[in-house]
């Protein structure tokens, strides 16, 4: 329905693109927003007593605005711009490094991306503590009462759970289980990977409770190497940065230095300013479409890959049943068909999916029992048309390589 | 060009030199971590002669039907013809260009084989 909307889709008309959970594509008005920047406005950030920096600043400071706004926080200094998920989940690992005790125990869980796993497994190596790993139930959904037996018992200093899975679409209900963790366990630091939702669901970060929430820009239709991390006020206020450079500190001695208020203290270095203002336009290009819109259209879709993949025969799809707890990602493996022979015969086709673990080892060893599985991703811009071509190369690759329809 | 030509998807549904020895000489196993492909290469000498060989594991079309090529090619030959061999020989075996993403796919029996070899030097020294 918004094909039009993507010069990627003009260039390639015979593209079928579903790899939305690896990254979305950029709309016209991504594209002109960071030209125009380029060729209009640009200047360094901060502290330039000229026109066109001043300019650069406010463009700057306005993406920031919109994110805030865009997911609700309470204030704009909350928002701290990063070079995207991995960097905002590492940078919030160092950073709390400094305040983290010896032998704390920090909780991840089975469906986490690499990025929302390895970050904490490590600092959990770091400070001689315990890593724990929640699983799932038997329908691709979050263990919770393994993951409130957990809290309770062993008051982990953090909690880190996706909101969507980047591989079984599941979305975890993260308002009642941010709330429900700061029962058991008040002072529990809960770390939010929004970085497959901020693209499909409504945000709100103060609904939500959460102590900090990351997320890209490129998965939202803005450009690579752009990302947020939400910081509630009490952390965005007492953490220490773990960047150190120009541009966030206050005073500077030999013996020592102060840093700048936030998020300028997060904010080492020149940042990615053409790739905030291009998330900010990312943002006014969903909120132009309207989130309710988006959501509708997208649960439309998914309504449609659930009632036609059973047609295909010996397709297995790991994934939850209901619509109401999952995004429209869809990973499955075809019986006697490997993934990647799979996803190379579909770009026969010009459909682009993705093949592999997806960046979810654990997930696959422990839960799917399948090294690899094949991925379908669906973003705005996808149709019940695209969905007709996927379903009719799926046959046609079980036919190639079984002789069997 | 399409890489799944009949050929290979035979190689595939009914991979040569398939399954393993009593007692073999020597074996080695490659794997290609990304995607969980493992290749478990096993060999029967006499005197520096390939005079059998086995295979066994997991992995796609790509990865399977080059080991069960290559199993073939190498059968019978000296172990001198079979130490620099390379993914060109590969490449010809299978008489398909193949992507860079997939020529790791296509190596890994190989690189068990490679190991293979070299397992029964440094057994003689």
């Amino acid at each position: 329905m918004h094909k039009e909307d993507f010069k990627i889709f003009k260039n390639h008309p015979e593209l079928i693109y579903l790899d939305n959970a690896a990254s979305s594509q950029k709309p016209i008005t991504v594209v002109n927003a960071v030209e125009n920047f380029y060729s209009e406005s640009y200047a360094n950030v901060h502290r330039g007593s000229y026109s066109l920096s001043e300019k650069a600043t406010q463009m700057y400071e306005d993406s920031r605005e919109k994110v805030k706004n865009f997911i609700n926080a309470k204030n704009s200094d909350q928002i701290i711009f990063t070079n995207g998920t991995t960097s905002g989940i590492n940078m919030l690992a160092y950073s709390l490094e400094t305040i983290i005790p010896e032998n704390a125990i920090i909780v991840a869980t089975k469906m986490d991306h690499h990025s929302n796993f390895i970050p904490w497994q490590q600092l959990a190596h770091r400070k001689h503590g315990q890593f724990k790993v929640v699983g799932l139930t038997t329908d691709y959904i979050l263990d919770l009462n393994e993951l409130y037996t957990l809290v309770e018992k062993s008051k982990p200093f953090i909690v880190a759970l996706p909101h969507m899975s980047n591989v079984l679409g599941t979305i975890n209900p993260v308002n009642e289980i941010s709330s429900k963790i700061h029962s058991l366990s008040p002072k529990t630091i809960v770390v939010i990977d929004a970085a497959q939702s901020i693209a499909h669901i409504k945000i709100d970060v103060q609904r939500i409770g959460c102590d900090a929430l990351v997320f890209s820009g490129h998965k939202m239709f803005g450009p690579s190497g752009i990302g947020i991390l939400y910081l509630s006020e009490t952390l965005v206020n007492d953490l220490n940065p773990s960047y150190f450079g120009g541009g966030m500190i206050n005073k500077v001695e030999i013996e020592v230095s102060t840093w700048d208020t936030p998020p300028h203290k997060f904010e080492a270095g020149t940042p990615n300013i053409e790739g905030a203002i291009g998330l900010g336009a990312a943002v006014d290009y969903i909120l132009n479409i309207g989130l309710k819109t988006l959501c509708d259209y997208e649960k439309n879709l998914t309504e449609y890959f659930m009632d036609n993949y059973r047609n295909i025969n010996d397709i297995k799809l790991f994934g939850p049943n209901s619509l109401n707890n999952r995004g429209p990602v869809f990973s499955f493996i075809l019986t006697g068909i490997h993934s990647h022979d799979l996803s190379e015969l579909l770009n026969e086709d010009s459909i682009a999916v993705r093949s592999g673990h997806h960046c979810a080892q654990i997930l696959h060893k422990d839960i799917l029992k399948t090294p690899a599985t094949t991925r379908v991703s669906l973003s705005i811009y996808n149709t019940k048309n695209d969905l007709d071509l996927l379903f009719k190369a799926l046959n046609k690759a079980r036919w190639t390589f079984t002789k069997k329809i | 060009m399409d890489i799944y030509q009949e050929n290979l998807i035979d190689h595939y549904n009914n991979p040569r030199n398939y399954g393993s020895f009593d007692k073999a000489s020597t074996a080695a196993k490659a794997e290609n971590v990304s995607c969980g492909d493992s290749i478990n290469i096993e060999l029967m000498m006499s005197g520096k002669k390939i005079s059998d060989i086995r295979f066994n594991g997991e992995g796609c079309a790509v990865c399977i039907a080059s080991t069960s090529l290559l199993t073939e090619f190498v059968k019978g030959k000296n172990l001198d013809q079979c130490k620099n061999l390379s993914y060109s020989d590969i490449k010809s075996l299978l008489g398909v260009e193949l992507s860079p993403s997939r020529i790791k796919c296509a190596s890994i029996g190989l690189e068990a084989l490679k190991l293979a070899i070299k397992n029964i030097d440094s057994a003689k020294k």
